[in-house]
């Protein structure tokens, strides 16, 4: 199984077989792919982020 | 469970389903620190009318010079999809400190979600070549996205795009939900 964040664009670009898609044809791998992006999934509900940056002019 | 289609077009259409969507809560700017809040939203579909996505992307990619900036959009309204599981227990915005209503996933509620009896929640199912769990969007929770942003985005995050009839099934009980009139409780 890939390692890569299922969010990542590597991880989209190790996984495309389709030129149209980010989505492999492949069952094997999209079921995969399915189970990796499902447990992320189950702990990944929205979540927020703060940033603070000081302005240099 | 829905159709969809994996193919993806250049433009933002209706029913696009992309990962990783942030809405900025605010940003304000304060003895030049600036600060910025946001929502990552794992999972959302495009709502806007797909005659008026198409009419942007005309307008705003077309080489040759148009007579006026009528049909240009300033963003595009999505709604966040949830895994129904958390969505059932109420502890889909749990991460923004937000408890939401139970509904029991057995009962009459449950039931009446999942068939899409419940004017203000839409259940989805997606076949096996999508991954994504089943899925719940609540109208009453929805935003809007720059449309330059959402299609830089889309290259790298698009999912799948739900298929004609059930985004328009979407759309129009997205519709029917804005557009109910409360009456005031005796």
């Amino acid at each position: 199984m890939n390692k890569e964040s299922p969010f990542s664009i590597e991880y989209d670009i190790n996984n495309t077989t389709d030129a149209q898609s980010s989505i492999p044809k492949d069952k094997e791998a999209s079921d995969l792919i399915k189970e990796q992006i499902e447990s992320d999934y189950q702990l990944s509900k929205p979540r927020r982020k703060l940033i603070r940056a000081r302005i240099i002019l | 469970m829905i159709k969809i289609k994996t193919r993806k077009e250049a433009r933002i259409s209706q029913g696009d389903i992309y990962k990783d969507v942030e809405f900025i809560e605010y940003a304000i700017e304060r003895k030049g620190v600036i600060e910025i809040s946001k929502i990552v939203f794992p999972f959302v579909v495009v709502l806007t009318q797909d005659c008026d996505l198409n009419q942007d992307y005309t307008v705003r990619w077309a080489r040759t010079d148009t007579p006026n900036h009528d049909k240009k959009l300033f963003s595009v309204i999505v709604a966040p999809l949830y895994n129904s599981e958390h969505f059932y227990n109420g502890e889909h915005l749990s991460a923004l400190g937000m408890s939401m209503a139970e509904i029991k996933k057995e009962k009459t509620p449950g039931k009446n979600l999942k068939q899409n009896q419940t004017p203000r929640y839409h259940y989805l199912e997606f076949p096996d070549s999508v991954p994504i769990v089943p899925s719940v969007i609540d109208f009453k929770y929805y935003f809007t996205v720059n449309v330059e942003y959402l299609k830089k985005h889309k290259r790298d995050n698009f999912v799948c795009q739900i298929g004609t009839l059930y985004r328009e099934d979407v759309s129009q009980r997205f519709s029917s939900f804005l557009s109910r009139i409360g009456l005031p409780e005796r």
